[in-house]
């Protein structure tokens, strides 16, 4: 990398870290954590694709779009859960989730990072899955 | 690498630097833990040769692949790759803040006096779990010790972040 371009690089990160003791932290929560672990987009969406997954396990649907919707997710042979070595099937389960399930996704998708009691309790916080984040943290 | 007695001398140092005459008590409590520790200060002695701030430069480098979310991007060629600064905590430091949370000292009146009172009255009341746990952390210390004070002891979040801001502040 050009040192120009560290010398910026540095001073953005620099710069958003300030910008986080700016705003009020306590309304971003999951925001707040994806900036202080440095995850990225396709992590955020693999995350939200376990809590999706779970989330219809949690609840019985009489929407059939809703299934169809999630029977395509389990078969989807382009899931980005396949980048974290995730089968999207796994997920799937006829059973109710579990914070150890939770854990075990967030340790393949975010290795020896974010502890996933937190990751639950910012989403919590923005509204991301309210009732399930609820459940698992119970 | 240093060695423990050299590494108990440079801290011993630090300590009489830091430390008032009043609280040579202290003092020689805390460099007996110190010399009963040799296996933590073997790990102490690795950190204490990385280096405070880095700019890193790689050299005969020619091609760096770095993945991101979008796919993997493939850096110019260069024989010089430059990273980032990253200012990483330094191993007697931190070592000294672990040691000034868990039994006190004149380094937590420093970290105090970043904080306003309601930040400060929630390191008074937790500052040993804190201690703790930043004695544990070895990697992504800031992050790791929001995580901690929040999903671990219910700190509202602009507290931790304060708290773990000036913990770094002093130790990185």
């Amino acid at each position: 990398m050009d040192k120009a371009i560290a010398d910026e690089l540095s001073r953005l990160r620099y710069h958003i870290k300030l910008m986080q003791h700016m705003v009020k932290s306590d309304e971003h929560m999951f925001f707040m954590s994806i900036i202080d672990y440095d995850i990225n987009e396709t992590q955020v969406k693999a995350i939200q694709n376990v809590m999706s997954a779970f989330s219809y396990r949690l609840k019985e649907s009489t929407d059939k779009h809703f299934e169809q919707f999630h029977e395509d997710s389990k078969n989807d042979p382009d899931s980005i859960l396949f980048q974290f070595g995730v089968d999207p099937k796994e997920l799937y389960l006829d059973q109710a989730p579990s914070m150890e399930e939770f854990s075990k996704y967030v340790e393949k998708i975010l290795p020896g990072s974010i502890s996933p009691r937190y990751l639950l309790m910012g989403m919590k916080n923005q509204s991301i899955h309210t009732e399930l984040c609820e459940y698992l943290l119970a | 690498m240093l060695d423990v007695w050299d590494l108990s001398l440079r801290y011993f140092h630090w300590l009489l630097h830091h430390v008032n005459t009043r609280d040579v008590g202290e003092l020689l409590a805390t460099s007996v833990l110190l010399t009963g520790l040799g296996t933590s200060l073997k790990a102490f002695a690795s950190e204490t040769n990385a280096p405070l701030a880095v700019m890193e430069k790689k050299e005969d480098i020619a091609r760096k692949s770095v993945s991101s979310g979008s796919g993997e991007v493939t850096q110019s060629t260069s024989n010089t790759i430059y990273e980032h600064q990253k200012f990483e905590p330094n191993g007697w430091k931190k070592t000294a803040m672990v040691y000034a949370l868990k039994y006190g000292g004149d380094y937590m009146g420093s970290l105090l006096k970043l904080l306003n009172k309601e930040a400060g009255e929630y390191l008074r009341k937790h500052s040993f779990e804190i201690g703790d746990a930043l004695d544990r952390f070895t990697t992504q210390i800031e992050a790791r010790l929001v995580d901690f004070m929040i999903s671990q002891l219910g700190f509202p979040q602009w507290i931790a972040r304060n708290i773990a801001w000036a913990i770094m502040f002093l130790i990185a």
